[in-house]
């Protein structure tokens, strides 16, 4: 369930109130708790945007990943899109953006032994028409 | 040889198109049953949102489902949350109250078997035994691969069910363990990504000979291979293939079976399990709960080939039909 296109799909794109939003899924077969999502790192027509700049919006409310490594009791459903929220970038509905995006997860039940709890890192990038703002 | 052996699918199998919302719950049960499997295994934090805190709402329309298509629950599939915080351990009071949530979610569903995780420690598993026990619920600790029989950690899980009761705790043995070659998925996407062949072919003959895998990553590395085949090679010692004829010595203890496939060709057949083999045995020890179907070759096609988990179930199901032969089922 890694696959890239499952990460970031073709209207991934979106024109929200506060700048650019990425819709990305959650790529992997089961929910997972929100503390599992160690990071998401973006880059917008080739420029890194800084870490401090993203914010992670799940069940519709949005968090900084300082913050979300202390919920443990909330789940990122699988069908459900999280918006990557990018502070200071401006896009308009119809632009082409370039968009590469990449989530690590961390899987609280596999264990490597002598490793610990596996993580895993997936990457996609796409050209996207940024769409307009939806719920 | 006439048996009492079920047939089930677990819904695991059809993760790709429920993750692309083509599928939902209710339609994976519908063509699991269209195949002839009644029994349905769930994954609740797959496809139950809101787990474990489910409404009545809820558990109302799945009986209404086992109502309209007929099915049987049969496992629900736990999680044991063992690295939920990042900078300390998960006490083992709080996995074994997450475990008595998973033990009230099956039955209510209406199933008997949870499937352990095999991570799970075999202490969770003891303290939370008298609660299952009272709820007509049996807790099946899942023998994956590259976990084996006979080892310390299956001992230390075995002398768990001799204890409290092969009645309530058992095990649950994935068809994974029994690769006799391997798969042909994974080494394919492997030369798809651009593996050296001669490598390619060096870790299937190492594989399906039988030799020691554990050597493989060590030549990779000493020919400076790129990590394609590092991977390939560090997979290939995840597989594993048992001995089928050891099921025997653990039918009292065997609750439910998860029938782990890769890839189901035209022909039929399963490329790396010999499903003829195991289930000869399964029917010569008396086994009489289900084989669970359980697709995994959707993660090793995918970047190529459309996945179609319906279509591989529906030979696998075939497959497993035939070997069981069905009219030949009850005795």
């Amino acid at each position: 369930m890694t696959r890239p296109e499952l990460l970031l799909g073709p209207d991934a794109a979106v024109a929200g109130p506060g700048g650019l939003e990425v819709r990305i899924r959650q790529p992997w077969y089961r929910s997972l708790p929100l503390t599992s999502v160690l990071g998401v790192t973006v880059a917008i027509d080739g420029e890194d945007v800084p870490a401090d700049a993203i914010r992670l919006r799940v069940n519709g409310r949005s968090r900084t990943f300082d913050e979300l490594a202390e919920v443990w009791d909330e789940v990122w459903f699988i069908q459900d899109e999280g918006a990557v929220e990018i502070a200071g970038v401006e896009r308009a509905a119809g632009d082409d953006v370039d968009v590469s995006v990449e989530i690590e997860l961390r899987f609280p039940y596999i264990i490597i032994d002598g490793v610990g709890p596996l993580t895993r890192r997936t990457d996609a990038r796409r050209t996207l028409s940024v769409q307009e703002n939806r719920p | 040889m006439t048996h009492s052996i079920k047939r089930g699918v677990s819904l695991y199998s059809f993760q790709e198109e429920f993750f692309l919302r083509e599928l939902s719950l209710e339609d994976c049960i519908r063509i699991s049953v269209g195949f002839g499997a009644f029994g349905i295994e769930t994954i609740a934090e797959q496809m139950m949102p809101g787990f474990p805190n489910l409404t009545e709402d809820f558990y109302r329309r799945w009986d209404g489902w086992r109502e309209q298509y007929g099915f049987q629950p049969t496992a629900h599939d736990m999680f044991a949350e063992l690295k939920l915080y990042p900078d300390r351990e998960r006490p083992t009071d709080e996995l074994v109250a997450d475990l008595k949530k998973d033990i009230d979610h099956t039955a209510r569903l209406g199933a008997t078997v949870i499937r352990i995780l095999a991570a799970t420690p075999a202490e969770v598993v003891e303290l939370a035994a008298p609660y299952a026990r009272d709820k007509g619920i049996k807790l099946a600790t899942e023998i994956h691969s590259p976990r084996r029989f006979g080892s310390e950690w299956f001992e230390s899980h075995l002398e768990v069910a001799q204890r409290v009761g092969s009645d309530v705790v058992g095990i649950c043995p994935d068809l994974g363990i029994f690769v006799k070659r391997l798969p042909r998925v994974l080494w394919e996407r492997s030369l798809r990504d651009g593996a050296d062949p001669d490598f390619v072919k060096r870790v299937v003959d190492v594989y399906d000979s039988g030799e020691d895998t554990s050597i493989l990553p060590v030549e990779a590395e000493r020919l400076n291979l790129g990590p394609i085949e590092q991977d390939l090679a560090v997979q290939a010692t995840r597989f594993i293939w048992e001995e089928p004829r050891r099921l025997l010595d653990y039918m009292p203890f065997i609750h439910h079976v998860h029938a782990k496939f890769y890839d189901i060709d035209e022909s039929g057949e399963e490329y790396s399990i010999p499903y003829g083999e195991i289930i000869s045995v399964l029917k010569e020890g008396g086994y009489d709960g289900y084989l669970s179907s359980e697709y995994e070759g959707n993660r090793h096609i995918q970047d190529a080939f459309e996945v179609d988990s319906v279509e591989q179930v529906r030979r696998h199901q075939e497959m497993m039909a035939r070997l069981l032969d069905d009219e030949k089922q009850g005795d």
